[in-house]
């Protein structure tokens, strides 16, 4: 075995124990060639109904289950708003599958479709994407705005669409260095790459879309960050960017309440710096004592918010109740260590007690999570949590105007209080 | 069906899973870098191959698929994933990272390995993945990922200098040469 090989070996030499049951697996995939079989028998309704291209859905549907997707898994969910939101999914029609056995995914057998919804998840429209090809990302920006983004060259002109009205119509679009003074009224910000941008250098930059004019540009004044990246949060809370502290790459967060114009950040200077990869010009951050991982926010109305970040191994959270200016470490005597995923920043309730995924719970059942919820930075309790999947547990974030979206490859739930969750679309 | 045929399939499940599950986990953390995240991945695999299991019953023929199943099912979520930073940087140190590299070299700490691995893209993530942790060729690579042999050794070269960049002389020559094999 070589060197590498060895590495990869040793990295997952102490496997945790699986959830995962083959009587559960086998009965679920028994049950989907079961569904696939009478999705070939109803294929003409399938048809139909997509030609109309609308779909409507259960506003009170069953619990969300981990196993229960026929067409192809959904990929991407936002909410502009309480009203506004979109959805991307393979869906897969029974004709595309017929005569084949269960293929493995492959997503140009199984092309993206958007929906939109206009009245909270109630009805669903389809909406046309600007190219077949599979590899999309997207990003909503404010309540109408999307973004498309597919392939490799970050510089083609036609590997950029938007579209300002929900995705009816899409054009390319351009990408100008004329600054920005602020996020444009309507528009939010996102973090991307932009190599036209010479000056940013290897990190980030963020940018917003004029929809005006449909043009990316930079914005003037940026974060004082190295790597920023807008973390997702209600349009009236702020703009928040979390990153690195450009000399010490200890994890940071900026926050605007001008819409860019001017930042405040704080640097977390008892935390190891995050990892960075080394570049021709420097090594490689690693500190004698581990790495952090970036760090994640959670607020619904920018004054009472929760960062949390892993450095060294553990997990802590920051409480702030001035809208940044100060922070304080919640449950300051506890270890954190029971939180289960660094990539969520778990979300704030509406009396201000802060969740966050913690495990599934003894049953190992799919679906059945565990929460750490702290209430005014106290001590953090183990609770039980809806009957979410991980990825729908450590993805929940707030919606402008009240409410929180969530969803996975099985469907997309909406709740009122993050506590009682409904499906609006599964597939 | 009749129910013994199918008692027979689920048994022949069963087996089949209490022998690679922890291999197909094992391999989806790798992808991913968490091991809720694994979980997902390895029960998405599992739950097409069991929806299969009457038609694809090679055991070759079932090893590839479920590798197959994997490595797509993670790079269909980690290019449109549902959270936000999950392509460029994934999760959980699984625990208290020992003190950076160990000075003999004779071991590079866990927690930096899979650091550096986060950092990796997920395509070429998977190429390694697939080339040092499968044991795959290029070829049998290739055919996984959907692409053409070129693109796996461009793939693997990037991955494994980026790699080597970080972990410096722990990733020796020999790594380089399987490149081409």
């Amino acid at each position: 075995m070589s060197r590498i090989e060895q590495l990869f070996h040793d990295a997952v030499a102490d496997a945790p124990p699986t959830r995962l049951t083959p009587g559960e697996l086998y009965a679920a995939g028994r049950r989907r060639r079961n569904r696939f079989r009478a999705g070939l028998a109803a294929l003409g309704v399938a048809v139909a109904g997509a030609v109309v291209g609308a779909v409507a859905v259960s506003t009170a549907g069953p619990a969300p289950s981990t196993f229960d997707n026929q067409n192809g898994p959904i990929r991407w969910a936002r909410a502009g708003d309480q009203d506004h939101l979109f959805l991307l999914s393979n869906d897969c029609l029974p004709s595309q599958r017929a005569n084949q056995p269960e293929e493995a995914l492959d997503p140009r057998q199984c092309p993206d479709v958007l929906r939109a919804s206009t009245d909270g998840g109630r009805t669903w429209q389809m909406r046309p994407l600007p190219s077949p090809r599979a590899d999309w990302r997207i990003t909503l920006l404010g309540t109408q705005t999307l973004l498309v983004l597919w392939g490799n060259d970050l510089a083609a002109p036609h590997d950029r669409q938007i579209s300002t009205d929900g995705g009816s119509h899409w054009t390319p679009y351009s990408v100008g260095t004329a600054p920005l003074p602020a996020v444009p009224s309507g528009s939010w910000a996102v973090t991307v790459a932009m190599p036209e941008v010479a000056a940013a250098g290897p990190s980030d930059v963020v940018t917003a879309v004029d929809p005006a004019t449909g043009t990316m540009r930079p914005l003037a004044t940026q974060p004082p960050l190295f790597r920023p990246f807008v973390q997702p949060a209600p349009a009236d809370a702020g703009l928040w960017v979390t990153g690195t502290d450009p000399v010490t790459r200890r994890p940071t967060v900026a926050v605007s309440h001008d819409a860019g114009r001017s930042w405040s950040a704080h640097v977390f200077d008892q935390l190891a710096p995050e990892f960075e990869p080394p570049t021709a010009s420097a090594p490689a951050v690693v500190a004698p004592t581990g790495v952090s991982f970036p760090a994640y926010v959670a607020t619904v109305d920018g004054q009472l918010l929760y960062l949390t970040v892993y450095s060294d191994g553990v997990g802590y959270t920051y409480r702030s109740i001035d809208g940044g200016a100060t922070f304080a470490r919640a449950d300051p005597t506890g270890h954190g260590a029971t939180f289960g995923s660094v990539g969520s920043a778990g979300f704030v309730t509406r009396d201000g007690t802060h969740m966050v995924f913690s495990a599934f719970s003894p049953n190992d059942r799919p679906g059945e999570v565990r929460y750490a919820a702290s209430k005014d930075g106290g001590p953090y309790r183990d609770i039980a949590g809806p009957p979410l999947s991980w990825l729908a547990a450590t993805s929940i974030s707030a919606v402008s105007g009240g409410g929180y979206l969530t969803g996975d490859s099985y469907g997309v739930y909406a709740s009122d209080d993050g506590v009682t969750w409904r499906t609006i679309y599964s597939p | 069906m009749p129910d013994t045929q199918d008692s027979g399939w689920r048994e022949e499940f069963t087996a089949f899973f209490a022998a690679r599950h922890q291999h197909a986990r094992r391999t989806a953390y790798l992808l991913c870098g968490d091991w809720h995240w694994a979980d997902d991945l390895a029960q998405v695999a599992f739950v097409r191959l069991a929806a299969g299991w009457d038609r694809v019953r090679e055991p070759a023929a079932l090893d590839a698929f479920l590798r197959t199943c994997l490595v797509r099912a993670y790079l269909a979520e980690a290019g449109r994933a549902w959270r936000r930073r999950e392509a460029s940087v994934a999760d959980l140190p699984d625990a208290a990272p020992r003190s950076g590299r160990d000075e003999s070299g004779e071991a590079v700490d866990r927690t930096v390995f899979m650091a550096a691995l986060r950092r990796v893209p997920p395509r070429q993530r998977a190429t390694l993945v697939c080339r040092f942790y499968q044991g795959l060729d290029v070829a049998e690579t290739a055919a996984v990922l959907r692409c053409s042999v070129g693109a796996v050794k461009s793939q693997t070269s990037r991955g494994l200098t980026a790699l080597r960049a970080v972990l410096g002389k722990s990733i020796t020559v020999d790594a380089m040469v399987e490149v081409e094999r």
